[in-house]
């Protein structure tokens, strides 16, 4: 699961020295400054104590019915981000489905995609410029999360 | 849970059904006897039939939102001291201002911790069965 992967960041205070050791050798060719992370990347995908949390107040058949609503409701925010909702301007459906996402998904402890879909909502009632890149980020969070709620739902059959 | 509690029963209004259903098995788990709506509207058809122990209102319903629900479950005969506790996505200060205005005794943003959900409404029972 992807919440594993916290153990492999590589602190970032480290590639300024990497880069001198190397310096010598390299061509000296300007380098882009990195992008900023995403905000709300530094968040889990999923905060597995609150996910028990609320699980100790559910039968697990419930559990697992309301996480695959959630994952429903994600491929289709999903599919209005990518499709022709996001691109005709029609952002106020896509607001509205992300701020009842972002509470849900928050309460199963999906923090990334409740921060970031709470800003895409933020956004697109304050007619923020960028809303774009905000959509992108929304997206991503989307992807990763759902991964991780299908964890949860048994296969059919 | 108090005896007030079991007693009158708290109405939940919230219009996401995954939402409200998460809301109801947090509460009938604590002892809870709840009566769920689908919007402000039907919250105050039902609040209208019987005298709760707590209201528990979202605010982003159709049909009636949750802040005019609150207004009017609070004009209702014996409803002057009955807690009303808003649940929502919105943590603007501006809408705690304008719930307190129209007679809300609590607002809790989502997400939230069951058991901190369960506290505060502990709390609220508590305090309108002593007074």
């Amino acid at each position: 699961m992807l919440i594993a992967m916290n153990a492999l960041d590589i602190p970032m205070a480290s590639l300024p020295a990497m880069r001198n050791d190397t310096a010598a050798s390299a061509p000296q060719v300007p380098c882009p400054a990195p992008a900023a992370p995403a905000p709300g990347s530094d968040l889990p995908v999923l905060a597995l104590a609150t996910l028990k949390r609320t699980a100790a107040f559910l039968k697990p058949a419930v559990l697992v019915s309301h996480l695959k609503t959630l994952t429903e409701r994600g491929e289709t925010l999903l599919r209005g981000l990518r499709g022709a909702e996001a691109l005709t301007g029609n952002s106020g459906t896509l607001a509205s489905s992300a701020h009842v996402l972002a509470g849900s998904a928050g309460m199963f402890g999906f923090e990334r995609l409740a921060f970031v879909a709470c800003r895409f909502e933020t956004a697109v009632q304050s007619g923020a410029i960028e809303l774009p890149d905000l959509a992108k980020d929304l997206s991503a969070a989307l992807e990763v999360s759902i991964h991780e709620m299908r964890c949860f739902i048994p296969a059919a059959g | 849970m108090s005896a007030e509690a079991g007693a009158g029963g708290v109405i939940l209004a919230e219009n996401d059904a995954l939402m409200r259903g998460l809301i109801r098995s947090i509460l009938s788990r604590a002892g809870h006897n709840v009566f769920p709506a689908a919007n402000g509207a039907e919250a105050v058809m039902l609040a209208g039939g019987f005298r709760a122990g707590l209201v528990l209102l979202d605010i982003a319903m159709p049909r009636l939102n949750g802040l005019l629900a609150c207004e009017a479950i609070r004009a209702l005969p014996g409803y002057a001291r009955v807690p009303i506790v808003i649940l929502t996505g919105y943590s603007d200060i501006r809408l705690r201002r304008t719930a307190r205005r129209l007679g809300a005794d609590d607002f809790i943003t989502k997400p939230f911790r069951p058991s901190d959900l369960l506290a505060r409404l502990a709390a609220h029972l508590d305090q309108a069965s002593n007074a």
